[in-house]
């Protein structure tokens, strides 16, 4: 089984990079100082990686360990047994990391109204996930698109806030975007979700009938996710959120 | 498979228009950003502009006060001890000589301390508290009316700049107060509240009202002058219930 779960992680070049730059993340974060490690700029965008590094081999292991996987889908509902992972990404990724993202942003942003709404949206999100799943409209091991389009909506929203915040708050008036890694994270985070977006929502017609296309989606949204595990590992490695040295921001 | 393939087509042209969106979004508002710091840089260079200009102005007015008290001094004070000492030291009496050589003494001390006031370096050592005791006591010591101050010991040590800007300001409320207002008191507070040190002058005048905008420039420059240097003027009065000014600025 074990065999078989590597094999099938070392035969994906997304999942490979996802675990390297997952682990070099966890290494170069344990390297951070102690104060660095207790600000949300710096342990939010750790527990991103390692979120998305558990729940992609936890995928692949549920495509693998099918009697697991079986076992795992009768506790969450009664429904018959199709082989389907989806119950991970629509917890994991579609929830909880959304979630993460959603505080991410919001720790970047000066303007209190916009965080407060923030922390609306992620209230919806939460909400919208339970509502959706309790009431039966979506299930929770099939695709859900109502819940995708929430969720990549809520992170179009509050990245749009990040950069209203970056033209209107004076706290960003000294700072050169280029070098501000946050704007490069939250720049990946709100092209992934927006190209996403239409994929998700799509998600049934496209992973039915048009796989290529729905691959295409798919490829883009890794290479996106690749690029911000880039500028995560770059912000542990540089210990602050600028690229400039002298930076204390 | 046609409607298919035209619906298959949508998607595509969407996900494309929607990164052409978003590209244009993110660089749109690196763009606005630059922008706004451009103009900030031009904002922050003019208020530089007009801070030194009022420095400048403030310095003006200080010195030509200055000169007019040392005129005064020579006139009334200086000019009326040489006088005595001339007509001390051409007796024939050697206690008038001697009263006279006194004279002189004091004279040269005079002369030395007026001379200190020449420049601008007395603001500096300057006890804000000891300027307004001293503005009150001038006033009281004309008989025009009576003051109070009230001063908490606040440890307060503003800049040479803050204290160029408020000895004014205060000397201009007070030349209002006694020219326009007729008080019978007129108190100065010096106090902070929250994260602001005030100053405030009070006075129970003629009064005016407040509410109607004033046609000349006085207060206005008062309140420019306060905002040169990040501080606030608030101005209340009512006729025939005096006039209240608060002078803040930040700690």
């Amino acid at each position: 089984m074990i065999q078989a779960l590597w094999e099938r992680i070392l035969s994906n070049y997304y999942l490979v990079s996802t675990v390297i730059l997952g682990l070099t993340g966890v290494i170069l974060f344990i390297f951070l100082p102690r104060q660095k490690k207790a600000k949300p700029q710096f342990y939010l965008p750790f527990l991103i990686l390692v979120l998305v590094v558990f729940y992609e081999i936890l995928a692949v292991n549920m495509i693998v360990n099918k009697p697991l996987n079986e076992r795992i889908h009768y506790l969450l509902t009664s429904d018959p047994y199709k082989g389907w992972n989806s119950w991970v990404f629509n917890i994991f990724n579609y929830l909880l990391s959304k979630i993460l993202f959603l505080l991410l942003i919001r720790v970047n942003l000066k303007n209190p109204t916009r965080r407060k709404i923030v922390h609306f949206l992620i209230g919806i999100l939460i909400l919208g996930g339970i509502v959706l799943t309790i009431s039966g409209i979506e299930k929770i091991h099939e695709p859900q698109p109502i819940f995708y389009f929430i969720s990549n909506i809520t992170l179009i929203i509050a990245s749009g806030f990040f950069f209203m915040d970056l033209i209107s708050e004076d706290y960003f008036l000294s700072l050169n975007p280029v070098q501000f890694l946050p704007f490069w994270y939250i720049s990946l985070i709100l092209f992934q979700s927006a190209l996403t977006l239409l994929a998700d929502v799509a998600f049934e017609y496209l992973a039915f009938n048009r796989v290529d296309i729905y691959f295409l989606f798919n490829y883009t949204s890794m290479i996106l996710y690749f690029l911000l595990s880039i500028v995560f590992n770059t912000l542990f490695y540089l210990g602050r959120n600028n690229f400039l040295k002298n930076s204390e921001i | 498979m046609g409607g298919e393939d035209s619906q298959i087509l949508f998607i595509l042209f969407s996900g494309v228009f929607l990164a052409a969106v978003m590209a244009t979004f993110v660089v749109a508002m690196v763009i606005l950003h630059r922008q706004r710091q451009v103009q900030n840089k031009q904002k922050v260079e003019q208020l530089k502009v007009e801070f030194e200009k009022t420095m400048l102005n403030i310095e003006n007015e200080i010195q030509q006060e200055t000169l007019n008290h040392i005129g005064r001094e020579l006139h009334d004070n200086i000019g009326q001890l040489l006088s005595l000492s001339k007509l001390y030291l051409g007796s024939s009496k050697p206690e008038r000589q001697a009263e006279g050589k006194e004279l002189i003494s004091k004279t040269i001390t005079e002369v030395r301390s007026l001379s200190k006031s020449l420049n601008l370096d007395w603001v500096e050592n300057l006890n804000l508290e000891e300027f307004i005791q001293e503005q009150l006591d001038k006033i009281e010591a004309s008989g025009y009316c009576k003051t109070e101050f009230v001063a908490n010991h606040l440890h307060w040590e503003p800049s040479k700049e803050q204290k160029m800007i408020l000895i004014r300001v205060i000397q201009e409320c007070l030349n209002n107060a006694i020219k326009h207002a007729s008080p019978e008191t007129i108190t100065i507070t010096l106090d902070s509240s929250g994260t602001e040190k005030f100053i405030q002058i009070k006075d129970d005048g003629k009064g005016f009202d407040s509410s109607i905008a004033s046609t000349g420039s006085g207060m206005t420059n008062l309140k420019k002058r306060m905002e040169t240097i990040g501080g606030k003027f608030h101005l209340q009065s009512i006729p025939g219930k005096g006039t209240e000014i608060k002078l803040l600025l930040p700690v």
